[in-house]
């Protein structure tokens, strides 16, 4: 091969894409020519250079705004009519409706009379209308204290906000986020405990779920990493022994923590 | 047994738009990478890959399991990308695209690799969006030269070429 042609293989060099044989050529080419050796040498310190800039982390809130936005895709797909549902208003018209003005008169009247009449009946104490805006006031004014807390410096005061998080009754997108960055980034390791028990409560939450499931691979205390084991094991998600298998590969793992790993992943039936 | 991202995609496709929660966990990591290789900007690559999630979804039709899915992912990916470009940069064709924004480094990092992240984000960051572009996708995101050829709508000897010269412009910034 020529200098030129040896050139023009180097990128195939750099990312193993030729076949040996074409890589044995070209080792042996530049082990006679030094322009090329340089250049291959060259390329690869630039190649290998690159190699510095490690894969960052997104922050949790791209995750919180992915579940949300598929909740909100998902909703409006079923909310879109198609043309194989079956709508019982749909049916009624076409079987039960008269035809007749007169009849279809009668039908209404008979219709709203007896609905007046079993009234009592159906709904004999409804849910007062103001009770529930209270509730729904008040589970507003926890979200917001909670999320407020959790910014303050005492870590008893981010305590108090997770517990105060853990009694809503369905967490805002923003609590759940709260809860993970407490999760990964909160100094106390109480805080970051009570966290995961309290992503734990949300585990309905698919947010929520998966944030666990990420978090062990980022936790440095070995306490933490024990109680997220604990946790995700609990989770019932199919991809509990791949993240364990993954955090197994960590290096200086404290032993206590990667031996409960492996008696989780024993449980698995992956050991 | 693990479901292919061929499968899972496919399932997408006809109408289990839950299952896209899957390569959501498995590719968001990668595909904010490159955005943010590409861009230098943390909080928009973060946007801009939420809006790759919610294309997948809005052109799920369009997926065909003949393609390998990483692929159509990236060739996603890169349209966002482009699109923000023209709508925010109208002014500037794709290769004048403007610098990635400059980025701090990891504290915890001792001072010479900081010092050679910096540099190194400064040089990718002069290179023209096209070559950034190969280099990113042929050396960060395992990505076969057929692949990204297909993508870019090119021939893999053209790849390769491209990513030669950008190598060569990347060492000529970096050590003369």
């Amino acid at each position: 091969m020529t200098c030129e042609e040896i050139r023009q293989q180097i990128a195939d060099y750099l990312t193993d894409e030729s076949p040996p044989l074409q890589q044995a050529a070209v080792r042996e080419h530049c082990r006679r020519c030094a322009a090329c050796r340089h250049e291959l040498e060259e390329i690869t310190r630039v190649w290998q250079q690159l190699g510095i800039l490690t894969e960052e982390q997104p922050g949790e809130q791209l995750r919180a705004n992915f579940y949300q936005m598929l909740a909100s895709y998902r909703a409006g797909l079923d909310d879109q009519p198609t043309a194989a549902r079956f709508r019982p208003g749909d049916w009624l018209r076409r079987h039960l409706w008269p035809l007749s003005p007169a009849w279809q008169l009668a039908l209404v009247v008979l219709v709203l009379v007896t609905g007046w009449l079993t009234r009592p009946l159906v709904l004999p104490e409804g849910p007062d209308p103001r009770l529930a805006e209270m509730q729904q006031q008040m589970e507003q004014l926890r979200m917001t204290v909670a999320l407020s807390m959790l910014k303050q410096s005492s870590a008893t005061d981010r305590l108090q906000a997770i517990s105060w998080g853990t009694r809503l009754t369905e967490p805002a997108p923003e609590v759940v986020t709260a809860l993970l960055t407490a999760l990964d980034r909160d100094p106390n390791v109480n805080v970051r405990l009570a966290a995961a028990e309290a992503l734990f409560t949300f585990r309905a939450n698919a947010a929520a779920r998966q944030g666990l499931l990420a978090a062990l691979r980022r936790q440095d205390s070995p306490l933490v990493q024990l109680a997220l084991i604990d946790t995700i094991v609990r989770l019932d998600e199919p991809q509990v022994p791949q993240v364990l298998r993954e955090f197994m590969q960590r290096p200086l793992l404290n032993p206590a923590v990667a031996k409960e790993a492996a008696k989780t992943l024993v449980q698995f039936g992956e050991l | 047994m693990t479901l292919s991202n061929e499968s899972v995609m496919a399932m997408v496709r006809d109408g289990q738009v839950e299952q896209l929660a899957i390569l959501f966990e498995r590719y968001h990591v990668r595909v904010f990478n490159f955005l943010l290789r590409m861009t230098g900007d943390r909080i928009l690559s973060e946007d801009l890959t939420q809006e790759v999630f919610f294309r997948m979804l809005k052109y799920r039709h369009t997926y065909r399991e003949s393609r390998t899915f990483t692929t159509w992912m990236f060739q996603i990916a890169r349209n966002v990308n482009l699109d923000y470009l023209r709508k925010n940069h109208p002014e500037m064709a794709a290769d004048d695209a403007p610098e990635p924004v400059a980025r701090t480094v990891d504290p915890s990092d001792d001072m010479e690799k900081r010092e050679n992240v910096v540099r190194l984000r400064q040089a990718l960051a002069r290179l023209p969006w096209k070559k950034r572009e190969l280099l990113v996708l042929s050396r960060y995101h395992d990505l076969r030269y057929q692949e990204i050829a297909d993508m870019l709508d090119c021939s893999v000897s053209a790849i390769k070429v491209g990513v030669h010269r950008a190598l060569e412009d990347l060492r000529r910034m970096l050590w003369t």
